[in-house]
């Protein structure tokens, strides 16, 4: 296994990136000029976290507004020359970044980059258009709603996270919206768009005239006090329930967890990794919850859980790289249909605890690290997402992040592993989220003493009833004063 | 000897296609090798020693458009989820993919169902073993296949019943469709997974469909190709053909009248929504009105485009929009799907979409627009080619589509070649009220 990962190692060092920090710019190259396509990646260590108080949503305003006008280009003029040479750039904000990526075929970078630069570098914020970002910014609060589960994920983060700047999303709040003027978004430019504040990307193929260039070019951002995020997070204490409303749902989205501060750097890191490997990878089939809660129950179409923030790449299980958050979340995902959605909370909570308890079985551990480790070349596989590694090992200050991947998921023992565990995860403790038509009534049956199973007709379930009867015994140990509820519409006032 | 990445070769070939490239052309053409087994089984290879990865997918000409039988809607789909659940020789497919690190996944849709397994090389020849025993052994038994409804039932609820735009998409083609089994969802409806479907229905179609002569296998990645026929010879050669007649698919009738069907969604949180579809020909880069329509959803979609400028931009009345036409093995549709911003009014929407596709009708698009549509359909291939999974997968989208995966350089080539006037024409051919079929869904008030 060893000398796999030292293959990967060498191919890692093969593609050349290096680090270079002039007057406080970090600029991360990742030269793999296997096709004539520049990527570029600009990352702002401030997202919605930042926001100043009242102004929920600045952030993600800020930074859309980068690409509605710059010093020489118009709105329509970058789409018209986007369009044209067939490039991108795209504009995200999470938590903790503003994130803005583009790719252009090499043959039109003269062309792409005047755009891309002026962008971070000479925004204009026309007023026109800060007057039609606050309908498209409260028109997107709206896209969030209607998806059950993007709304149950943001309420989750939303509960975990209350008291904290982590506590709202980077949309902000209606009312918060409507007050955004020019001077707001001038302001948060100004205090965030620093040299020190900004991680930089180029990747793909890239020469060393480019690199300097871009360096020259972005050395006019000004050094500046980098503002700093207050706030503590307070842990969930017992076990809490938050219900969204939602009229008409045939199923509940689930979302189980709560926050931690598990970092990089702490020796827990990958045995915890290694652990959600095992219990639920996303998307993957071997998981403990994908094979108890879907294969065997047929209880859901999804059964995961994430040991960090999770975003997904594209179609593939993959995590998106530049999406990075210093105080960090253990959770589970699931949607059962309503009639068996008090048995899949019991079932995913009994499992959790189970394997606090009980640890991981010895094959367990063999086959979450053998993944792993073969997986990595898929985490590095394209310019585009080494580059976004790359600038996330910056990010976190772990720096052979990447490099020593492989080793430290080979060195994760079961005793690691199980002592982690009892760490970081307690089932005691735990926010669950869920997603329902009436608020009330599924708090009653919560309480009430009855759980039941509906199997899929015909379906396997004869033979695990005498287990899921112990299963229906779980007791969730829920109060009345433990739950709050709130309509779907009201979450973002 | 340098090697030169295959996909390198492409993008030389598609951005600067001259007569100093055409030896190019044809070493990128070279690189992709097709073989087909005595028993009909197609094999497509494409090496690239720069990589250390493999991408193993599995073709199987069959999808929801093949459930022609009454009360089997969705079983193509059932079929995908089935193949996960283990054979005889490998009981738990995941335990015996996980070690290898693999992605592993498969999706259905109208004309086919693909399922993949990307891994390091050195697990090559346990995936071909692995690929080969679930797709010739596949036990189908009634306890497993109906639990295996369940999660599939779950499925429907997310991504259908409680998602409106989901709904939308399943009422329009129900609606557009009278004949076609293009008419039913790929998921099949609730009905017919709760009751309808019978075990034997399962057989027959595995019987019909999973076998050599239906199928293709595109490998794309760090092998060599001489080794890797001699293991899939070895794995698939013994697989039998199907001996079955082809299914008897009816053509949907030329429409007549305009459909229009409106939905009060079950919650008052969602924005109105609207789909707008007009029926189109199939995937044939030698049908104009095909090629030419492919380039006015450029024209009108992209974000410079004319119904984005004035939806989005100007007029702010909605959300999102986005359509065109798709690449289908049958006549599909030019289709418009618009989430309005809250409070805004489905007719005026639908009053500037038809006036822009009115105008289409009746003005020549700028060479400026030409120019930008034919660049973003190329960089559309062109960007996702980065990884041997997306060249295996176009490579075996076009192979099962129209029997051709050279689709993949000839498609745009072609746009090449498509004028302000044949734009024009596909426009006239097409966008006519009688041809449209219309579905809206406002919010619970």
């Amino acid at each position: 296994m060893k000398k796999i990962f030292i293959v990967f190692v060498s191919f890692l060092l093969l593609l050349g990136f290096s680090c270079a920090k002039q007057e406080g710019l970090k600029l991360i190259e990742v030269k793999k000029p296997t096709i004539p396509v520049v990527y570029f990646a600009c990352m702002i260590k401030s997202g919605s976290a930042y926001d100043p108080a009242g102004k929920e949503g600045l952030s993600y305003f800020t930074a859309e507004l980068l690409r509605r006008g710059t010093k020489s280009f118009t709105r329509e003029q970058i789409d018209d020359t986007l369009d044209l040479i067939s490039g991108d750039i795209n504009i995200r904000t999470s938590r903790e970044v503003i994130v803005i990526t583009g790719r252009t075929l090499k043959s039109n970078l003269e062309k792409f980059y005047p755009i891309f630069s002026e962008i971070i570098l000479a925004p204009s914020f026309p007023p026109e258009e800060v007057e039609k970002l606050k309908t498209d910014q409260k028109s997107a609060i709206d896209g969030l709603i209607q998806d059950d589960a993007e709304l149950v994920k943001e309420g989750f983060m939303e509960y975990i996270f209350q008291g904290h700047p982590y506590g709202h999303s980077p949309l902000g709040r209606y009312s918060t919206i409507e007050k955004f003027n020019q001077e707001d978004v001038k302001d948060f430019y100004a205090k965030h768009f620093l040299k020190n504040n900004i991680i930089l990307g180029l990747g793909g193929d890239i020469d060393n005239n480019l690199v300097a260039k871009v360096k020259k070019d972005f050395s006019v951002l000004k050094v500046g006090e980098v503002p700093q995020l207050n706030g503590t997070i307070t842990p969930v204490q017992g076990r809490k329930v938050f219900l969204i409303e939602k009229e008409g749902r045939d199923q509940v989205q689930l979302r189980f967890g709560f926050p931690y501060e598990l970092k990089r750097q702490d020796k827990e890191y990958f045995p915890i990794l290694v652990a959600d490997t095992y219990f639920g990878k996303h998307r993957e089939m071997f998981g403990v919850l994908f094979r108890i809660v879907r294969a065997a129950r047929g209880l859901s179409y999804g059964a995961y859980s994430y040991f960090e923030e999770f975003e997904q790449y594209g179609w593939s299980n993959l995590a998106l790289p530049n999406n990075p958050l210093l105080h960090q979340y253990f959770s589970c995902w699931t949607y059962p249909k309503k009639v068996n959605a008090k048995f899949t909370i019991k079932l995913v909570l009994k499992l959790l605890t189970d394997l606090v308890n009980d640890g991981i079985p010895e094959n367990g551990l063999k086959q979450a690290k053998e993944y792993e480790e073969n997986h990595f070349p898929f985490e590095i596989e394209t310019p585009d997402r080494l580059l976004g590694m790359k600038m996330d090992e910056e990010f976190y200050g772990t720096k052979t992040f990447l490099k020593d991947f492989g080793t430290n998921v080979e060195k994760v023992t079961k005793g690691e592993l199980d002592a982690a565990l009892k760490k970081f995860i307690s089932t005691d403790n735990i926010a669950i989220i869920g997603v329902v038509s009436n608020g009330e009534q599924f708090k009653a049956e919560l309480l009430s003493k009855r759980t039941v199973i509906e199997y899929p007709t015909g379906a396997a379930g004869a033979s695990l009833q005498k287990e899921d009867s112990e299963i229906m015994g779980f007791d969730l140990k829920l109060k009345s004063e433990d739950f709050k509820i709130v309509r779907a519409g009201e979450m973002f006032k | 000897m340098k090697r030169f990445p295959r996909i390198a070769l492409l993008f030389l070939t598609l951005f600067f296609l001259s007569e100093l490239c055409l030896a190019q052309t044809d070493q990128m053409k070279l690189g992709v090798k097709k073989t087909v087994l005595p028993n009909g089984l197609i094999v497509l290879t494409c090496e690239d020693k720069t990589v250390p990865t493999v991408s193993y997918m599995t073709f199987v000409n069959a999808g929801s458009r093949d459930e022609v039988k009454p009360g089997t809607t969705g079983l193509a789909h059932v079929f995908e989820h089935m193949m996960f659940r283990g054979t005889e020789k490998f009981p738990s497919y995941y335990s015996a993919t996980a070690p290898f690190g693999a992605e592993t996944n498969a999706s259905t849709g109208e004309d086919y169902t693909m399922y993949y397994v990307n891994a390091k090389e050195q697990f090559l020849d346990s995936i071909v073993q692995i690929e080969a025993d679930r797709i010739i052994n596949l036990p189908f038994d009634n306890e497993t296949f109906r639990t295996e409804l369940g999660p599939i039932k779950e499925e429907r609820r997310r991504f259908e019943v409680d998602d409106p735009n989901g709904f939308l998409e399943g009422e329009f083609t129900q609606l557009a469709y009278t004949v076609h089994t293009y008419h039913h969802p790929v998921i099949g409806f609730e009905e017919d997974l709760e009751k309808n479907i019978q075990l034997q229905d399962g057989i027959d179609f595995k019987n019909r469909f999973y076998a050599p002569n239906h199928c293709a296998i595109v490998i794309a990645g760090n092998f060599e190709t001489p080794v890797l026929l001699r293991l899939i010879e070895k794995y698939y050669g013994g697989w039998k053909k199907a001996t079955y007649p082809d299914n008897t698919i009816s053509p949907e009738p030329t429409q007549k009248k305009e459909r229009i069907k409106n939905y009060v969604w079950k919650d008052k949180e969602t924005s109105p929504k609207m789909k707008i579809g007009f029926h189109s020909p199939k995937l044939d880069l030698n049908n104009d009105d095909y090629c030419a329509l492919r380039l006015l959803q450029k024209v009108l979609f992209l974000p410079s485009g004319r119904i984005t400028e004035r939806l989005v931009k100007d007029l702010q009345l909605v959300e999102w929009v986005w359509g065109g036409v798709g690449e289908n093995k049958d006549p599909g549709m030019f289709t418009i799907s618009v989430s309005l911003k809250k409070g805004k009014s489905l007719e005026e929407v639908k009053k500037v979409i038809y006036e822009e596709l009115e105008k289409t009708k009746n003005q020549l698009v700028q060479k400026e627009e030409l120019e930008k549509a034919v660049n973003s359909e190329k960089a559309g291939v062109l960007y996702q080619l980065d990884r041997p999974s997306s060249i295996a997968y176009f490579l075996g989208h076009y192979q099962t589509l129209v029997g051709d995966y050279e689709y993949l350089w000839k498609l745009p080539e072609r746009f090449e070649e498509i004028t302000p006037e044949m734009i024009q024409k596909a426009a006239q051919d097409i966008f006519i009220p009688t041809n449209r079929t219309v579905v809206t869904l406002v919010p619970k008030s």
